[in-house]
């Protein structure tokens, strides 16, 4: 039992870990990138089902569709390639934990734990510094963030009159970032530590529409909308900065730093808030080309109303507005499925989206285009899925990186609060 | 069910290969906007330090030469040494118990300097009972009577040991092998403490010796004849444990020292310096200073004050100035963990107040000041004069990081 603690332990250690990206360092950074495979693999938000013919495990509307109460994980690799310096960064990090109980296939409720955003980026720049006598050395700095923001969701799906399913959900955002700032001038290292805390709670409403056809073709709408409903606040704890003697990156006693810790201030503390407004509504229609292959059209925008201050973010701004529009395309797993093929989901989709900064008139374009499949096993809902997708993201000169990721998902499924008949 | 089994075997194993063969690769880069983290800055702040003298007790007990003679006015008539017979006592009791069995005692002093001459220094045993009769750290020039010891007697005077190649040290030695001197020496074998008064008498000669605090201690031999229960004899010797030595420096009168300098050593000056932090309240919050950070205060060029060393502590209680050149019983406390280095370089002593400084400006110490004073070490009768900082020159420039 202790090992498989141990065990649970040291994959969420490793796992909850965030990628590096230029945007990474603006604001918040770029919420919404995590999702499970099946969503990942139409290019989708989440909002259309991908997962199976009625079921999104990001939607909470969708989840009363399921017979069995299904707990899923994604897991993620990418690869993020820095044009512009040639530089190659990867990582790995667990997406998505999503445990879904539908309830009489009339309700359902869900509880999941994802990554939000992603604050982790390391900069780094050398200049060459010249004192009043004519002598100059060279001034390395560095700047590590690392961290993020993670959101624990509980949500729930219920019926929404005559006219479709109504999801609610909270998403509990929390999480630190730490900025570890180094500068080398002559061999002496000054440090300066920093650990921000953040906090807030968005909420979000979901809708799934009846089917309904236009000329022969059956259609089903889906709507989300999110709002912030407990302000976020930031709490920016600022340590002393010292000077590393021994260069082992540490904060150490007096007699081998300077200022030694035991001889330093309390961190300075200082509390913001109204920096992180954000509201967002996303659409999606699902038009059923035959009974297995349906196309999916989605659009959406992001805004956050909030005002970045200039002392809690590095570069004193952060993305004021999101818009994206997707398309994608499945092919469901045949019911009796007779070959390969149609064992599986086939799921492709692109994704063009335009982000700009609050404070800047830079525009962020991102494409996405994505391939997957899922392979549904067993009879209680089981499914494995993978997807890859391939991103650009480009701003002027500012950003430019290629992105290649991999997903693999596992769904468990199983009845449950069934009471089973003692034979 | 072998079908069932080969699906969860292979969506077991699928992930966790993933799992595994994910590497993490972190590398920095770079952004046009970022600026660095540290900003460097200086700050020079002129004429906000002051200063004085004050005068405390010479003790040279931890020092590490003992001295007879006159230097700079310095008087030094009197030392006193103390051996202990508490070992020897329980080791050797048959000698104590008949001194008929000692044939002599040497008293031998080393000396770095190369000499062929030594001037008359005078040695007379002290006894007082079972216990010493001075404390290195404690016993005073003025408060010293030699003529205070009814039970003391002369042991002669010292003279130059003869070469030996085995040794690259000089040496002086006492003799003593008057059987009467040696039976009154060894009667008092209560008085464990040996204690040892050397005197002399023309102060103008002056000699440096090593004390206890040195490699070369002051020795005090026994020399003795045994007869076993075989009846032959044998000579042997042993020696006693030095446990204490002091020289008694009776100081100059400086009363008419000029007002306008501050000093330090001389084995009885030291100063404190005092300055206002209000300068320095324009620093950011959250900052560092750096090693470049100093208190520079004048000192006139002086060859033989330029070899005192000086050492700087921060004072740990507030003092009351009672004026220049006052006399003090107690000597103020000071924070030794708080490194303040100082030293003179070109005319200047430079007092090294990065720690210091920060520790007071982030209320980590409290700021009374700094106390400055000669090193141990230092040669007792050579006096460092700085000009007085709130008469003449004194500047504070500090370099600071801010984030």
């Amino acid at each position: 039992m202790l090992t498989i603690k141990k065990l649970i332990i040291l994959i969420i250690f490793f796992a909850i870990c965030y990628s590096q990206s230029m945007i990474n360092s603006y604001g918040m950074g770029n919420p919404g990138l995590y999702k499970d495979v099946a969503s990942t693999g139409l290019s989708s938000s989440g909002l259309i089902p991908g997962y199976g013919r009625q079921f999104s495990l990001m939607n909470p509307s969708t989840w009363s569709s399921s017979k069995f109460s299904i707990f899923s994980s994604t897991f993620m690799g990418t690869t993020r390639y820095v044009n512009r310096e040639n530089v190659e960064n990867q990582h790995s990090n667990i997406d998505l934990v999503i445990f879904i109980v539908p309830i009489k296939q009339k309700y359902a409720i869900g509880v999941g734990f994802f990554p939000y955003a992603d604050q982790n980026v390391q900069f780094n720049r050398t200049d060459l510094m010249t004192y009043e006598n004519g002598e100059s050395s060279l001034l390395n700095q560095s700047v590590d963030y690392s961290g993020g923001l993670s959101s624990l969701r509980f949500a729930f799906g219920f019926p929404f009159g005559n006219i479709g399913l109504g999801g609610w959900g909270f998403d509990l955002l929390f999480g630190s970032t730490r900025v570890h700032k180094i500068t080398d001038l002559k061999d002496d290292f000054y440090i300066h530590d920093q650990r921000k805390l953040f906090n807030g709670i968005i909420s979000q409403f979901y809708f799934t529409s009846n089917p309904f056809f236009i000329d022969t073709q059956e259609i089903i709408l889906y709507l989300n909308l999110d709002f912030t409903m407990r302000n976020f606040s930031a709490e920016v704890q600022s340590y002393q900065p010292f000077i590393d003697v021994n260069k082992n990156g540490i904060h150490d006693v007096s007699l081998i730093d300077f200022p030694g810790i035991d001889k330093s201030p309390d961190p300075v503390i200082t509390q913001f808030r109204n920096f992180y407004n954000p509201i967002e509504f996303n659409f999606g229609v699902n038009v059923k080309y035959t009974s297995d292959i349906s196309f999916m059209y989605e659009g959406g925008i992001w805004k956050n109303t909030g005002n970045t201050p200039d002392e809690l973010f590095e570069f004193k701004d952060g993305l004021s507005k999101k818009i994206y529009l997707s398309q994608g395309l499945i092919k469901y797993a045949g019911e009796f499925p007779q070959n390969i093929i149609h064992k599986l989901h086939w799921r492709t989709g692109y994704s063009i989206s335009q982000m700009n900064f609050q404070n800047n008139s830079n525009q962020v374009d991102k494409f996405d285009v994505s391939i997957g499949m899922g392979l549904p096993f067993g009879k209680l809902g089981n499914q494995i899925d993978f997807a890859v997708t391939f991103s650009k993201i480009k701003s002027g000169n500012l950003i430019n990186e290629t992105v290649k990721s991999f997903k693999i998902g596992l769904t468990i499924g199983d009845i449950w609060f069934v009471k089973r008949r003692n034979r | 069910m072998r079908k069932n089994l080969l699906h969860y075997i292979f969506t077991g194993i699928v992930p966790f290969i993933f799992l595994l063969s994910c590497s993490d690769k972190n590398y920095s880069i770079t952004h046009p906007e970022f600026e660095g983290n540290f900003e460097f800055h200086s700050l020079t702040v002129d004429n906000i330090v002051s200063g004085y003298s004050y005068i405390t007790s010479p003790k040279l007990g931890d020092h590490t030469y003992l001295y007879s003679g006159s230097k700079n006015n310095y008087n030094c008539e009197f030392t006193l040494i103390d051996f202990t017979s508490y070992y020897a006592l329980n080791a050797y009791p048959e000698v104590f118990s008949d001194s008929v069995t000692v044939d002599s005692m040497i008293l031998r002093i080393y000396f770095p300097d190369s000499a062929n001459f030594i001037p008359a220094i005078f040695v007379s045993y002290l006894h007082h009972e079972i216990d010493s009769i001075f404390h290195e750290d404690k016993t005073l020039f003025p408060e010293f009577d030699p003529d205070g010891f009814p039970l003391s007697f002369g042991l002669g005077d010292f003279q130059l040991s003869e070469e030996d190649s085995n040794s690259t040290v000089n040496s002086m030695e006492v003799m003593i092998k008057d059987t009467a001197k040696i039976s009154e020496f060894l009667f008092y074998s209560e008085d464990t403490s040996k204690c040892f008064l050397l005197s002399q008498t023309e102060t103008s000669d002056f000699i440096k010796m090593y004390s206890s605090e040195s490699f070369y201690k002051p020795e005090f031999y026994i020399y003795y004849t045994l007869t076993d229960s075989s009846d032959s004899s044998y000579a042997a010797s042993f020696s006693l444990p030095i446990l204490q030595d002091v020289t008694l420096i009776d100081p100059p009168d400086f009363s008419n020292l000029p007002q306008d300098s501050i000093y330090i050593g001389g084995s009885l000056f030291e100063s404190v310096i005092q300055f206002d932090l209000d300068p320095f309240s324009g620093l950011p919050d959250q900052f560092i200073l750096n090693d470049d950070s100093y208190i520079f205060l004048n000192t006139p060029f002086d060859a033989e004050a330029g070899t005192v060393t000086v050492l700087a502590y921060s004072l740990s209680d507030s003092i009351i100035d009672l004026g220049h050149y006052f006399h003090i019983e107690e000597e103020y406390s000071v924070d030794k963990s708080v490194y303040i280095p100082a030293w003179i370089e070109n005319g200047k002593l430079k007092i090294r107040i990065q720690s210091y400084l920060q520790y007071a400006l982030t209320e980590e110490i409290e700021h009374f000041g700094i106390n400055l004073q000669g090193s141990i070490h230092n040669d007792p009768f050579s006096i460092l004069s700085i000009e007085k900082p709130d008469s003449g020159f004194s500047n504070i420039s500090i370099e600071y990081v801010d984030n």
